[in-house]
């Protein structure tokens, strides 16, 4: 019994089947919020209000033509996008969906988030790098400077939530939260809008979609990948978005943990969690939509200037407010 | 901050994507003058070929039928510049509105 | 080897690329993040219009000038118009040299804001893109009302135009005129408060004063080098010389001042058409001329949206051209886009500004390419 229920929750809810399902829907919020910010319409014609676009999109790349560049490092080339999904599966594991802890739950897994999200970035320059073309080579040092700006702002504003907590496991951080009050509102509220920028750089999206930004160097560490490598590589980058949205829900605003009778918890935390999470996709997606891209050594700049200094000063004042 | 504030107005406008192929032809206003599939007034031309000749991309040929010759107008060449209508002493050839002149057959690509 | 050897690589830009919306080769010499040296290659569009126009007779031709460029087709024929009528000796009405200038300006303002919004784009701004590209559509429809069509518009006839401006166009313009304003207004508002469009546009692509004159730059590009140069004020052609006007200049030498140039000059156009509209003197529309022009050579001076526009026509006595010739504004101002692509001292071109650099000048390569530039080597 205990074998099928926790194959269950692996591969089906809230494993893996659920979070890519969940990707889907998050390309489509994101397009349609977009499109509507622009006048436009967006997915419309595949299923109820275009819901199943994204879908479509990917059995479409699938079924397209998969080519592999003749001078590219082949090994490393193709790994890339079946490592990149398998990684965001895994760390997806860790978020808490229907309580307050995720299918695997340990001591760190924390920083077990932190390293995923790293070793993405370091999985994008392989990408770059293996693929023996300009633009690729270009993009994935436009990742690595990305990374060099961001991590240091990211870790130190998930720190800010450790501290405030005093523990490095993500279901002692949401406990925490669902007895003290939510994490933004209180000193953490600063590091919550260091973590959403650092977040967009993450994931490269506008103002920060530097390494594939589309009128300079075409897709950038993307730009030779074509058909089902294309697909899995778009899949990741969707969970990636999922991961990330879900982990800012988990860190500040407590989790899928609220108000709800405790016969109803098992169909109202889920609700709960997919409510806050598509709430920090919308704030995502607005951001994307009202800036234009920087440039990267403006980026930088800014990361150093303002990011890391205000990060520091958070995490100092969550210090303080945890000695009072 | 004003492309914030534009863009949270742009959320409740109504959308300024015209559904055009799928909605129907109503959605397009065509304005008055707009140089579509031409016609031709056939009691009007005299058979001077002028047509014939000014036309830029040779979609124009003449032919005799009892009453005389006429021009016959090939719309798969034709780039409605108007220079028929322009050049025409008698006014026979004219524009009408109907744009949608697409086909996978020649043969209906004629205006005789 | 050296070790410059390593560092600097060829980061080819074109043909092919969703920066370019033409075919155009900048093959850029990058160390890391930096532009080095730029070659270009233009002639990936050539198609013998210039040979084809000396086959056709004058009538046939005016359609085959309009296709040089689809977004500055009245320019085309205007310049085209203006050499026949020209070698002919004749005056148009009073009432076609108004309609001309508004034709021309409802171009300008329509390609100004196609320019902004694919600047827009180059810089990643696709919220921005959209709501310009949204507002173009306004002076599209009126086009359409106007003249007959969107963008190939058929509008000039040599001798005059062809048709008449009604009262409801009239009315239709003026009224689309003020909501263009208004939303002009606001981009300028925008460009000037969005702190990422500064960032982009500011200190990129640029070309001092002396350097735009010495390499022949026009348009807007010049204008927004300080120069006050243009073709409508300097050399007045249709009505023109009648129509006030402020030629728009900047100092600022850089994208940005090119962007609010274009906006200020499209503000302009709309306080012109206005005035025609309120001026336009009654009147006959065409002075229709003999088919055969006078043997002669003419040339004309016309301000495209992108600039200077020279054509030049030998007429031999008979019905077709001897000789037709265009310079496009593109042409005139690929030399400072070479100038501006180059990084010199403390002026730095990143990879991520070429895209920006190239759009500031407006590029139109299908225009250009009839220019066929045969290397000696």
């Amino acid at each position: 019994m205990d074998v099928i229920s926790s194959t269950f929750q692996l591969f089906i809810f809230p494993g893996f089947l659920f979070f890519i399902l969940l990707s889907f829907l998050f390309e489509w919020v994101d397009r349609k919020l977009y499109a509507a910010m622009q006048r436009r319409i967006g997915p419309l014609y595949t299923g109820p209000l275009g819901l199943l676009q994204p879908i479509a999109d990917f059995i479409k790349l699938i079924k397209k033509e998969d080519l592999t560049p003749k001078y590219s490092d082949k090994k490393i080339f193709n790994s890339v996008p079946l490592l990149m999904c398998a990684l965001m599966l895994t760390v997806m594991l860790i978020l808490p969906v229907a309580g307050e802890s995720g299918v695997i739950s340990f001591t760190g897994d924390v920083i077990f988030a932190i390293a995923a999200m790293t070793l993405f970035c370091i999985l994008i320059f392989l990408a770059g790098f293996s693929s023996m073309s300009p633009y690729p080579l270009l993009g994935a040092e436009r990742a690595v400077l990305l990374l060099l700006g961001f991590e240091i702002p990211l870790m130190l504003s998930i720190a800010g939530c450790c501290i405030a907590s005093g523990s490095i496991e993500v279901s002692a951080i949401v406990s925490w939260q669902a007895s003290h009050g939510w994490n933004i509102f209180g000193p953490q509220l600063l590091g919550f809008a260091i973590f959403l920028v650092a977040i967009q750089a993450e994931l490269e999206r506008i103002p920060f979609d530097i390494p594939d930004a589309e009128q300079e160097i075409v897709a950038g560490w993307m730009t030779e990948y074509s058909g089902r490598k294309l697909a899995l590589i778009r899949m990741a980058r969707n969970l990636e978005l999922v991961f990330m949205s879900a982990l800012a829900a988990t860190l500040y605003l407590g989790g899928p943990m609220g108000l709800a009778p405790h016969w109803a918890e098992g169909i109202a935390f889920p609700v709960y969690f997919l409510l806050k999470t598509v709430a920090i996709l919308l704030i995502l997606t607005i951001i994307r939509g009202i800036f234009a891209r920087v440039r990267i050594d403006q980026m930088v700049a800014f990361a150093w200037r303002y990011l890391i200094p205000l990060s520091f000063l958070q995490v100092a004042l969550t210090l303080i407010w945890r000695l009072i | 901050m004003s492309i914030f504030l534009e863009a949270c107005r742009s959320l409740l406008k109504p959308k300024a994507t015209l559904r055009y192929p799928l909605g129907g032809k109503d959605l397009l206003q065509i304005p008055d003058g707009y140089r579509g599939k031409m016609a031709l007034k056939r009691e009007a031309c005299i058979g001077c070929t002028i047509c014939e000749k000014d036309c830029p991309s040779s979609a124009i040929t003449i032919i005799t039928d009892q009453k005389g010759k006429r021009p016959v107008f090939y719309l798969d060449r034709c780039m409605f510049c108007g220079q028929c209508k322009e050049s025409c002493p008698t006014k026979a050839i004219s524009f009408t509105k109907d744009f949608e002149n697409a086909s996978y057959d020649r043969k209906t690509m004629e205006v005789r | 080897m050296s070790s410059s050897y390593e560092r600097i690589f060829n980061l080819p830009l074109g043909p092919q690329h969703p920066a370019l919306k033409e075919p155009v080769l900048l093959d850029l010499k990058v160390e890391g993040e930096h532009v080095v040296d730029v070659a270009l290659d233009v002639s990936y569009n050539h198609r013998g219009m210039e040979k084809a126009a000396e086959y056709r007779t004058y009538v046939q031709d005016l359609y085959l000038i309009e296709r040089i460029c689809g977004i500055c087709n009245i320019a085309h024929t205007l310049s085209f118009c203006q050499c026949v009528e020209g070698l002919h000796g004749k005056e148009i009405p009073e009432r076609a040299k108004y309609l001309r200038v508004i034709a021309e300006e409802l171009e300008r303002i329509q390609s100004h804001l196609l320019w902004l919004g694919v600047a827009a784009h180059e810089i990643g701004f696709d919220t921005f893109f959209m709501y310009i590209w949204l507002d173009r559509e306004i002076s599209l429809d009126l086009m359409e009302e106007f003249a007959g069509n969107r963008i190939t518009t058929s509008y000039n006839a040599i001798g005059g135009v062809k048709r008449d401006m009604t009262p409801e166009v009239a009315n239709k313009m003026k009224k689309g005129m003020d909501k263009l304003e208004e939303r002009v207004k606001f981009y300028k508002k925008v460009v000037l408060s969005e702190r990422t469009v500064m960032k982009r546009t500011m200190g990129i692509g640029i070309l001092r004063r002396d350097a735009a004159i010495q390499l022949n730059a026009v348009g807007p590009t010049l204008r927004a080098s300080g120069v006050d140069m243009d073709a409508r004020a300097d050399d007045p052609y249709a009505a023109h010389s009648l129509v006030p006007f402020k030629v728009v200049t900047d100092d600022g030498c850089d994208a940005f001042s090119r962007i609010i140039v274009r906006l200020d000059e499209t503000l302009e156009s709309i306080n012109m058409i206005r005035y025609c509209i309120e001026k336009l003197p009654p009147g006959p529309l065409l002075q229709r001329l003999p088919r055969r022009v006078p043997a002669g050579d003419f040339l004309t001076r016309v301000e495209a949206p992108r600039g200077e526009l020279v054509h030049f026509l030998r007429a031999d006595g008979s019905d077709k051209p001897y000789r037709y010739k265009v310079k496009t504004p593109t042409f005139s101002n690929l030399a400072p886009l070479r100038e501006m692509l180059r990084s010199k001292g403390k002026y730095v071109v990143n990879v991520a500004d070429v895209p920006v650099i190239l759009a500031s000048i407006d590029p139109c390569f299908s225009c250009t390419s009839r220019n066929e530039v045969v290397k000696s080597s």
